[in-house]
């Protein structure tokens, strides 16, 4: 079984290119299903966001172009798009490059905006989707689980999804430090334009209490402050309102500064110094530079907010290495489950082979003894178990080592597979039927921290049957 | 000897909460340009900050007990004393402050109000300390003690004062360079010291009204004249109208802004004074 991805992302491939192959979240359903239906897959999963669409799978080939192949013209006939026009954007990745990449891209790491954490709620979407549609198994649940639970350490535990990512999270970051919570806080906007719609959008967000509108054209101010629940003012009346708000955003088509100091410093003295946030992202300015001689008057105009942007993000840069520590260890928990995973259905059969022979020889044995009295038939059976189970013990022992990550220095995953065949031939495990659900009794047992799957009744059976090997 | 030794320890024990405290005006994972990011996290710093301040608020606590039994006098029968307890105020208040909401940076500058306050009860711990008869009055151990806690809240607005016009700065000047990110917002800087000033001055109040009290009524009389013609006395009133005027613009008038911060600051430089000054009335000897 290999862990694949295809797919393409802002890195390589151009909008034009994107835009052909995204999936809205009315069609992945139906894209999941045809997926799915792919040779060889398994399990497969659709990541599709404005920046990239990618399909992980877990297929059941020998070769791995086995795996990609289908995928590739899979995505070809969905979208539509000649095989040989995608296929320049396309990259695939296998087993742990797959596992790595995914946690990258939930972390931020991948991002067009470097730590940006509105991936690590697509990514959970992508996961959701794949159950509805019932194209998920173990797996990739474990792996997107485990991703997301990386994306959240790496939000947590670094300074990689702190700072403002925009101009608008600048506004808020700077009201924010100015005025504590905004809760309480109101906006007065001068001049209807998109710009002025993001930023009070960001602000509204961030829970300000009131939102007023003001632009030449009323109708225009109306249709802004309905989008953004506020309300409109006419013109003219905007310095009267400049008593009462608390942030100003200008971005009016004014071919000079429509607030100055004259402007400013009557309606001040009328604020008492409560402080006023002036937010010009206008070009040319709406603000006059002077009004910054006055006191308790904060003015970030379009440099300003674009340099804490960039000193953000240099601030997130350095946080990158940090970063790829924690996605290392989560990659590593993810791989050993993985392992553990291959073993267990191995350990269950070898148990329960040698429990069996035991048994018939027990069988073979009481005919042949009559005679012997139940007490000394207790004796013999209890030197049949503790031989069986001596004899058990060191190659489960070994395995669990392998699987469980405990290899010695210079051992591969080659060396754990080696050894799950070797032990399946020796002792002839092949002729049992290996059930791939008897795995999480013991895979809890080697990776406590791992991740939580699901009981199934296949699960339940193996948690049954290992308690009954283990007495 | 053991007095001194505690006294030394406690005084470790700020200064490195202080610095810790403080570390976070100069350490920030987000802002830190490249290559910082090795030196260990600001908030793992900052959590030794708080261990620190309880350690030195016990062992502050045991040095005054050790003091008051090796001289059978309250602590605020001495300058060094008063001085003291005067740092143990502003640590409590610190720690009361940080166990309501973490504001590291307040923390830090407040301590090291307490850290100058500590070092000149150390510094003058080799004074006579023999008290006088009014030294050990209840009363008057009151009247030290409420003046003492009062000027220790005024520590913890003066931290916030300063922060509030160095944030001020940052984000009027500067906000390209992240600095504003490190320090509290200016509303939550502006509230706590508030409260610190609606809790210290009735208890400057209390402390002066007591001294008054026992200044025209108590043993040894005061006149008018002489007792005015005290320095410290009279800063000390202008210490309170301070305040008075303060919290009267902040409620009556709703002003905001600098120009209070500005108020606090003059408030704390004046109340440092009062140490400094020389005094016709307030003898330990």
């Amino acid at each position: 079984m290999h862990l694949v991805l295809v797919g393409l992302s802002h890195h390589i491939a151009p909008i034009a290119v994107r835009e052909r192959v995204n999936c809205s979240e009315s069609q992945l359903p139906h894209a999941l299903l045809a997926a799915s239906e792919c040779p060889n897959i398994r399990e497969v999963v659709i990541l599709s966001t404005c920046n990239r669409m990618e399909i992980y799978a877990l297929v059941d080939a020998l070769h791995l172009s086995d795996a990609y192949d289908p995928i590739v013209r899979h995505l070809a006939v969905h979208h539509r798009v000649p095989e040989a026009e995608l296929k320049p954007y396309l990259y695939t990745l296998h087993d742990q490059e797959t596992v790595l990449h995914l946690m990258r891209v939930t972390a931020g790491l991948d991002s067009l905006v470097l730590g940006e954490a509105q991936i690590l709620g697509q990514v959970k979407a992508a996961l959701r989707s794949a159950q509805a549609a019932d194209t998920i198994g173990s797996t990739l649940t474990a792996l997107f689980q485990q991703s997301i639970s990386a994306g959240r350490r790496t939000q947590a535990e670094t300074g990689l999804g702190k700072g403002a990512f925009s101009i608008g999270h600048a506004a808020v970051d700077l009201a924010g430090k100015v005025f504590g919570e905004l809760s309480h806080a109101s906006v007065l906007i001068l001049g209807a334009g998109k710009m002025s719609e993001v930023t009070a959008r960001h602000l509204r967000n961030s829970g300000v209490a009131s939102v007023l509108v003001a632009n030449r054209t009323f109708a225009r101010a109306e249709s802004l402050a309905s989008k953004l629940g506020g309300r409109a003012i006419h013109y003219d009346s905007f310095p009267d309102e400049l008593r009462r708000a608390d942030i100003v955003i200008a971005s009016t088509a004014a071919p000079h500064p429509i607030i100055t100091r004259a402007t400013l410093a009557p309606v001040l003295r009328k604020r008492r110094g409560n402080p006023l946030i002036l937010i010009d992202i206008a070009v040319p300015r709406d603000i006059d530079t002077d009004v910054l001689s006055l006191d308790n008057v904060f003015l970030y105009n379009i440099d300003d907010l674009q340099a804490v942007v960039a000193q953000e993000a240099q601030g997130r840069r350095s946080e990158v290495g940090h970063a790829e520590t924690i996605l290392d260890d989560e990659c590593a928990k993810f791989q050993n489950w993985r392992r553990t995973r291959e073993a267990a259905p191995i350990i269950t059969l070898l148990r329960q082979k040698l429990d069996r022979i035991r048994e018939e020889e027990l069988v073979l044995l009481r005919s042949q003894l009559p005679g012997l009295t139940d007490r000394e038939w207790q004796k013999v059976e209890a030197a049949f178990r503790s031989m069986s189970t001596k004899v058990a013990k060191e190659p489960i022992l070994r395995l669990k080592r392998e699987a469980g990550g405990g290899m010695p220095q210079g051992h591969t995953d080659a060396l754990t597979y080696d050894l799950l065949t070797a032990t399946s031939e020796i002792f002839n495990l092949e002729a049992e039927p290996r059930s791939t659900e008897a795995v999480p009794a013991i895979v809890a047992e080697f990776t406590p921290d791992a991740t939580p799957v699901p009981l199934s009744a296949g699960r339940l059976e193996a948690v049954i049957s290992r308690q009954e090997v283990e007495t | 000897m053991t007095y001194a030794i505690l006294t030394v320890i406690a005084l470790g024990c700020y200064l490195a909460s202080s610095a810790c405290n403080g570390a976070v005006l100069f350490l920030n994972a987000p802002a830190a340009p490249a290559g910082v990011s090795a030196l260990p996290a600001t908030s793992q710093i900052t959590r030794y900050g708080r261990p620190l301040l309880f350690l030195g608020i016990a062992v502050h606590f045991f040095a005054i007990g050790m003091w008051c039994v090796s001289t059978h006098n309250s602590p605020f029968a001495s300058e060094t004393g008063t001085l003291t307890v005067l740092a143990w105020a502003i640590a409590i208040a610190m720690a009361v402050l940080d166990y309501r909401g973490r504001l590291p940076a307040v923390s830090a500058v407040a301590l090291l109000v307490a850290c100058l306050a500590l070092t000149g009860g150390v510094l003058l711990a080799h004074e006579s300390s023999a008290g006088t008869p009014a030294l050990r009055s209840q009363i008057i151990n009151l009247h030290v003690l409420a003046i003492v806690a009062g000027f220790g809240l005024f520590a913890v607005a003066f931290g916030c004062a300063a922060l509030y016009l160095l944030q001020n700065r940052a984000l009027r000047e500067k906000p390209g360079q992240g600095l504003f990110r490190k320090l509290p917002p200016l509303a939550t800087l502006d509230a706590v010291a508030y409260r610190s000033v609606a809790f210290a001055l009735p208890l400057l109040t209390l402390g002066l009204g007591i001294g008054f009290e026992q200044a025209f009524a108590g043993k040894g009389a005061h006149s008018v004249t002489t007792l005015f013609a005290d320095p410290r006395i009279d800063l000390s009133l202008v210490v309170w109208f301070n305040y008075v005027v303060y919290l009267g613009a902040r409620l009556l008038l709703g002003w905001r802004g600098v120009r209070l911060q500005y108020i606090l600051l003059v408030g704390m430089l004046i109340a440092l004074t009062l140490y400094l000054i020389p005094t016709s009335t307030h003898r330990f000897s």
